[in-house]
């Protein structure tokens, strides 16, 4: 039977839980084996982004992120994104279509928005509500690869707990936006200094990680 | 708040038995529903009461520390699909989540929150926080006022006669918003078209972004936008008269302003067309 803790690990490893609820959660993961194994593997998760996220943004990745990604037409994934996935970044859409969206460095967790060489604007208090914007996620060689193949490797552990229906789902999720991948840096090839297909690769590598994020938790916390 | 903990109405035999029972639901009482497949409807009423019914038994129903929780009782008969109906307080916020879920939910004024791994939701109505996700299975919205989160992996995404701010994301299906009243939208598509209808607020932000199908928009004749559209492979076109301001990376790019350009729209389509129409 699924623990309905499952559902609220992740905001308990966030910090994101009420203080009651915390409190509730941990007393539960003293009882529950399960529920303590998944804790402990988003905590080492967790710190393994803080790790990633801490290293320098390389600038001008974008014709070695498409050759990449041409080469790796098939490349699943990016990093665990729960921390990714929390930190959305509000812009409001002309923020991002005045500044020309000069990319961004992500590394596993964490977005920058470089816009025209400065640092990552800030929402403005009372402008809301803003577009919530998918930030683009940037993508640092150093960062993006291995984040893929640590999220392969939690979705490979875990995947014989997914019903075949789950998998049939996720292999046709991942292989869309395989091709939209590689259909977006083939035109970044073609037009480098388009902000456009930037911001669209960049979106759709996100939009990867969003599906292996999501694939390994189920995975992760189905019995 | 209920500080005890009742455990109530089980069936006694595996899959056999009727669930007809009735909690106290006192103000705060959140109700967090977990099944392993089957349906669920909810529906408000204006009891302070939460009533559970399924017709084959094999559900737990719990009310403790002010949550009522309702999940499958593996042990008694719950294996099988369940159909499970509940009525609860309006303002309740209200928590579904299951593998094999299809939930159909009205009458509801409380944050309203349904995670599914195949199966089709379903909302009228609704005023506060509405997160709607499944991984396969179309999530429709309608006549709601809040924070609209819809999202699905295979399926298609609508939301109609609903006002709010609004993220409807599919991954392999078309999104549709209809008739909506919103200053923030972000309507998302990697394989399906994007159909906007509704207001365009002066400071509001609009985004509407496809990869491979078309992007609609039905602009009012009054309207005052500011519109980037850019496409790749595909094509803008517009139904009525308008002047490009800008032209950029080829013609791949284009703004124009409608009337006094109060609001902000983003429209991005990689291969297809990107279209503006009147309603």
């Amino acid at each position: 039977m699924t623990d309905p803790w499952t559902d609220r690990l992740s905001e308990l490893v966030d910090g994101d839980l009420d203080a009651a609820t915390a409190a509730a959660a941990e007393a539960h993961l003293t009882e529950c084996a399960a529920c303590a194994g998944i804790v402990a593997d988003l905590r080492a998760v967790a710190r393994r982004a803080q790790e990633l996220r801490d290293r320098e943004p390389v600038r001008d990745l974008w014709p070695g992120i498409a050759a990449r990604v041409e080469r790796h037409d098939a490349v699943t994934s990016l990093s665990r994104w729960k921390r990714l996935r929390k930190r959305r970044v509000v812009f409001s859409v002309p923020q991002l279509a005045a500044a020309g969206v000069a990319l961004l460095a992500v590394s596993a967790g964490t977005v920058w928005l470089a816009i025209g060489g400065g640092g990552a604007p800030s929402p403005v208090p009372g402008t809301a509500p803003a577009v919530v914007v998918s930030a683009p996620p940037s993508l640092t060689l150093a960062g993006y690869e291995p984040a893929v193949r640590e999220l392969e490797l939690v979705l490979a552990e875990h995947r014989d707990r997914l019903d075949t229906a789950t998998v049939r789902v996720i292999e046709a999720s991942l292989a869309t936006i395989d091709r939209a991948i590689a259909e977006a840096a083939a035109a970044l090839e073609e037009d480098p200094a388009n902000p456009y297909l930037t911001g669209h690769l960049a979106t759709a590598m996100r939009r990867k990680l969003d599906v292996l994020q999501q694939a390994a938790a189920l995975a992760a916390t189905s019995s | 708040m209920l500080t005890t903990v009742m455990l109530v109405a089980l069936a006694a035999l595996p899959g056999a038995q009727q669930i007809d029972t009735i909690l106290p639901a006192p103000s705060g009482t959140e109700l967090r529903v977990n099944l392993m497949q089957g349906d669920v409807t909810v529906r408000g009423w204006d009891r302070r009461e939460v009533r559970v019914q399924s017709a084959h038994g094999g559900l737990e129903v719990r009310a403790t520390n002010g949550t009522i929780k309702v999940g499958t009782d593996i042990l008694r008969g719950g294996g099988h699909v369940q159909s499970v109906t509940l009525s609860v307080p309006r303002d309740m916020a209200v928590e579904l989540s299951g593998t094999t879920l299809s939930a159909d939910l009205a009458d509801l004024d409380g944050e309203v929150s349904v995670s599914t791994t195949h199966g089709g939701i379903r909302l009228a109505g609704g005023s506060a926080y509405i997160r709607l996700h499944s991984l396969q299975g179309d999530v429709h919205i309608r006549g709601a006022r809040g924070r609209i989160d819809a999202e699905t992996n295979q399926g298609d995404v609508s939301v109609s006669a609903s006002s709010g701010p609004i993220r409807a994301h599919s991954l392999n299906g078309t999104v549709t918003l209809e008739h909506v009243v919103s200053d923030a939208v972000d309507a998302y598509s990697l394989n399906g078209d994007i159909v906007y209808e509704g207001s365009l607020e002066a400071g509001g932000t609009y985004s509407l972004s496809t990869h491979a199908g078309d992007v609609v928009v039905k602009v009012p004749v009054d309207a005052g936008v500011a519109i980037s559209a850019s496409t790749f492979g595909g094509a803008f076109e517009t139904a009525f008269p308008v002047t490009l301001q800008k032209a950029e990376s080829g013609g791949r790019t284009v703004t124009l302003s409608l009337g006094d350009g109060g609001a902000r729209m983003e429209l991005q389509s990689f291969g297809g067309t990107i279209r503006l129409e009147r309603p």
